[in-house]
């Protein structure tokens, strides 16, 4: 019987009344905004932890590894050569760059960056932040590619320096050349340069080694290698 | 009258993404169908063999934008298999969290896309209110809105923020109370029982033979549910029950729906409440070889991600099995007999992604 | 108050004041054409002044219908509509604040405007005469259902003896004019839309009239004037005896029947926009498919008025005048079918049909016999 009253009610009331009831709600507060003219800060800054938004990297904690353009799924991250003073209080690359005052730091494309937020959890240094600003539109694709200067901050410099790949470079002795190529390029400067076994005209060669507790796993020194005698093995 | 083919598709209100339905149509009856897919093939499969094992992460989520993160969940999962990686307890609790509160919001899209093909405009702006606050909790604990990339080979990305458990049992409160008053709305509502009971009736046999899952397969009266069937992370140990509907008609596949997404939030506040302490994130081989293959029940049905490595960065194939592209096969048989406006309804309630379903 | 402001007696006045002026000039210039002077006396004479005067009447009449009412009743629903969505509705191009908080009451405006400026697109095998007369017959014949609908004792266009039966039939042109067009489009979205449209026409005319009857058993006449003055009576229960009391089956299966009627949602078939991209309005474009959309509301407002004269006593109620009470009424009306149209889902044909022929029907058919039981123990 209370089925059947259900069903008559069904025909007409029900529906109505669950809309009757959205309606008186809605009455003087709905519960849209009109996007330009409000804006839900609140709820933005409440949930803002873990959000990925427009990039921001800290230049005085980036150390130019390239490991964020190399995770990048869609390669939209570009280093950038800056020449800088001599006195610039940010970290230098490496031994290179400490020689000729010039750093690497990175520039995003926003037209092809996916927001995965790879680059931050890649980062050793945790320059990489991204920050609650969502609104990047713009009216030409050019100007969508930030450059290094555009997604600059600067905050402090980074406590210390943690491998997120976990992946440690070896080095295969009997080809090494002794180039040092390695030695200049690294980005935490963790190679030292040790007289090997081999021997050329009577003077050992020089053969790096590496200090793995400041080794990010950038694989910097596998790509330089000329001859391939570096090689990434898991940790 | 004689018949005339009629396209429904690419670009017409009744499809929910880019494929193209024809239908031969004898006055209002529906006597032959044929689902033409294809017009968002983006090679995704042979994408993935050019990325390596984190970068895909990301495009897996880019196959269905209505429910990312299970199609990411899925291949960190047939990965964890080939690698034979153990994730530990309280990212497998995290990843359960995140699934479901993915499968509510997909959910309550298929309920926003469902309800306007049957006259309903209001419903649709109900429901996407509603989800809403899923997203929101979603955003909070994976850091987006649509595509997370949250599952990580080997755990999660990172863990729950602080106060993250009491706002979320406040917005399945809410939610489940507006869920019981949506049954004004629906279930009571005659015009809506009239249009979506004995309407396109999958048979328990057909659904079986044409590889007919998800939703769809349990309202044929079939309880077979991977979370269950083939249990993964943590569902086993969860308090739930698996959504029945009897009479295999659109009806009873809304009902499935609706039911799910009670239960989803039921699995919710059980994880919330039994989630152990600990680390979310081991480990992960960067090269590894050997073939996994793992099958999880996305929102639409069973998600089937297979992958062979061969000691390389990058997967040597990847195989994905969509539920929608199966389930478009029996869409003639679920078609043949039905009226046009009947066609609406069918479609409506097979929830379409093209994403996943082309690839 | 109401006794001598009315719209005959100002339409008049202001009739009298514009031909009192070209009697005058005619008659400075029948100082020399004698002629002139006559046709200026003629002029002045009440049969012509009254003409006049009725002239400028449905002039005011037909203003008010089709534009400043038809402004105010869509904003009424799509601001209706926006808050049972939980949304603001239409807002920013309004007369006052032109923000989120604004009313939006020329939205409408600024959507003609629109409509205005698009291009007018035939297709290329679309049987051109047809195509283009169709929307000109929907928005003419919404319109004239208004010459017999009286706002008022005095504020009407024409008194016709047989009013209802001309508002009934003039609102049943269109479902006509919807065939013509899904014909004449040469597509097969607007074919099934316009047979669908003569499927509606066909299960929905029968149980709308048959619901009338009973009106025009009490009331004993066809003419809307007379039947709000029959409801005006007190019956045995003290009170103005509007119909909805003794007929409030015939007014359900009215309503019901009005939704088909003017094509809204519980049964907008013919234009079912998810299954036929827009019905038969699918190749319309600019200002046809402008015209279209906008008797619609029209039409439904006429529904609204009709439903306000037939069951809830027309222009009767106490202070105001009698203009307001009836806008007043058929406003209310008119939300209500807002109210209903964003509820529900769309019917499909066969179940619209059966709902017709099985329940409206008898439905209605009760209704007369209720009606003539309450004529034959007297109480109306």
């Amino acid at each position: 019987m209370a089925k059947k009253k259900r069903r008559l009610k069904g025909w007409i009331i029900q529906p109505m009344r669950f809309t009757l009831r959205e309606m008186r709600q809605a009455l003087w507060k709905p519960s849209t905004i009109l996007y330009p003219l409000e804006k839900e800060r609140d709820k933005w800054e409440a949930l803002r932890e873990n959000f990925r938004g427009h990039h921001e990297i800290d230049w005085l904690k980036c150390i130019g590894c390239r490991l964020c353009s190399r995770v990048c799924p869609n390669q939209c991250i570009t280093m950038e050569d800056i020449e800088v003073d001599e006195n610039y209080k940010g970290p230098r690359r490496s031994h290179m760059s400490e020689k000729k005052n010039r750093i690497h730091r990175p520039g995003v494309d926003i037209g092809r960056c996916l927001f995965c937020g790879n680059c931050g959890e890649y980062c050793p240094t945790d320059a990489w932040t991204q920050t609650i600003l969502v609104e990047l539109t713009e009216f030409e694709r050019d100007a969508l590619i930030y450059s290094a200067e555009q997604v600059k901050t600067e905050g402090g410099p980074s406590k210390k320096l943690i491998n997120k790949i976990l992946e440690n470079p070896k080095l295969d002795v009997e080809t090494c050349i002794g180039c040092k190529r390695c030695f200049n390029e690294c980005p935490t400067q963790c190679i030292t340069m040790i007289p090997g076994p081999k021997m050329r005209k009577d003077k050992p060669i020089e053969i790096p080694e590496f200090d793995y507790s400041k080794c990010i796993g950038c694989s910097t020194c596998c790509d330089v290698c000329k001859p391939g005698s570096l090689t990434m093995e898991e940790i | 009258m004689s018949d005339m083919w009629i396209n429904m598709g690419p670009q017409h209100p009744m499809n929910h993404g880019l494929w193209n339905l024809k239908v031969r149509v004898d006055g209002e009856i529906v006597v032959e169908s044929i689902p033409v897919l294809g017009y968002l093939h983006r090679g995704v499969e042979k994408l993935c063999e050019k990325r390596d094992y984190n970068q895909i992460i990301p495009l897996m989520d880019r196959l269905c934008y209505v429910s990312s993160l299970t199609w990411s969940h899925a291949y960190c999962i047939s990965v964890e298999e080939m690698m034979g990686l153990e994730v530990p307890d309280r990212a497998k609790y995290l990843r359960v969290i995140a699934l479901e509160l993915q499968r509510v919001a997909s959910h309550l899209m298929w309920l926003a896309a469902f309800a306007p093909d049957l006259g309903m405009f209001s419903a649709y702006l109900y429901s996407m209110r509603e989800r809403e606050h899923f997203l929101d909790m979603l955003q909070w604990l994976t850091g987006a809105r649509m595509n997370q990339n949250y599952p990580r080979i080997g755990g999660v990305r990172n863990d729950m923020p602080a106060g993250f458990p009491d706002r979320c049992f406040k917005e399945l409160d809410y939610f489940e109370k507006k869920l019981e008053q949506y049954k004004q709305l629906f279930d009571d509502n005659k015009l809506f029982r009239m249009r979506t009971m004995g309407v396109g009736v999958l048979s328990k046999e057909d659904a079986l033979d044409l590889g007919v899952t998800g939703p769809a397969l349990r309202g044929s009266n079939c309880p077979i549910d991977m979370r269950t069937h083939d249990p993964y992370e943590v569902y086993d140990e969860l308090d739930w029950e698996v959504q029945v509907g009897k009479e295999g008609d659109v009806f009873s596949r809304y009902a499935v729906r609706m039911g799910e997404m009670r239960e989803s939030c039921r699995i919710i506040r059980d994880a919330l409440k039994k989630i152990p302490d600990g680390p979310v994130r081991v480990k992960a081989p960067l090269r590894p070889t050997g073939q996994g293959f793992r099958r999880t029940e996305d929102s639409r049905g069973e998600a089937l991600i297979y992958v062979i490595g061969q000691g390389g960065e990058s997967p040597y194939r990847l195989k994905i099995r969509s539920p929608i592209f199966a389930i478009m096969r029996a869409v003639p048989v679920m078609l043949k007999g039905t009226s046009v406006a009947d066609l609406l309804a069918i479609m409506g309630s097979v929830d379409i992604c093209i994403g996943d379903t082309d690839k | 108050m109401s006794s001598w402001i009315n719209l005959y007696n100002i339409s008049y006045a202001i009739g009298e004041f514009l031909m009192g002026i070209v009697a005058a000039i005619l008659n400075f210039f029948g100082q020399w054409i004698g002629p002139l002077s006559d046709f200026a006396d003629w002029l002045m004479s009440v049969n012509v002044l009254n003409l006049v005067a009725i002239f400028i009447g449905g002039a005011a009449v037909m203003v008010f219908v089709s534009i400043i009412n038809l402004f105010i009743i869509m904003w009424i629903e799509r601001k209706m509509y926006g808050r049972i969505h939980d949304r603001r509705g239409i807002m920013l191009p309004g007369p006052w604040k032109k923000t989120h908080k604004g009313t939006g009451f020329l939205q409408n405006l600024a959507d003609g405007m629109k409509l205005i400026q698009k291009e007018l697109i035939t297709p290329k095998n679309a049987d051109k005469w047809m195509y283009d007369i169709a929307p000109a017959i929907i928005a003419t014949t919404s319109i004239l259902a208004f010459v017999a609908i009286p706002f008022s004792e005095t504020f009407y266009v024409a008194n016709i003896n047989a009013g209802l039966i001309f508002i009934l039939a003039i609102l049943a042109i269109a479902p006509l004019a919807v065939v013509l067009a899904g014909w004449s489009s040469n597509n097969k979205f607007t074919l099934i839309g316009g047979l669908r449209g003569a499927a509606l026409m066909l299960s929905y005319e029968i149980p709308l009239i048959l619901s009338v009857i009973g009106v025009i058993l009490l009331s004993g006449s066809l003419n809307p004037i007379e039947i709000v003055h029959a409801q005006q009576q007190t019956s045995v229960l003290g009170v103005e005896n509007w119909y909805i009391i003794p007929l409030f089956p015939a007014v359900i299966v009215f309503m019901v029947a009005l939704f088909a009627e003017l094509e809204r949602l519980p049964f907008d078939l013919p234009e079912a926009e998810a299954e036929l991209v827009e019905g038969w309005l699918t190749e319309y474009s600019g200002m046809r498919f402008g015209l279209v959309f906008v008797s619609k509301w029209v039409r439904t407002y006429a529904g609204a008025a009709l439903i306000t004269i037939l069951f809830l006593g027309g222009w009767s109620g106490p202070v105001l005048p009698g203009e307001l009470w009836f806008i007043i009424k058929s406003y209310i009306v008119f939300v209500i079918i807002v109210w209903a149209t964003w509820s529900f889902p769309r019917s499909r044909i066969d179940q619209i049909v059966r709902i017709g022929w099985n329940w409206l029907i008898p439905i209605a058919i009760i209704s007369i016999v209720i009606a003539a039981a309450f004529k034959w123990v007297g109480w109306f």
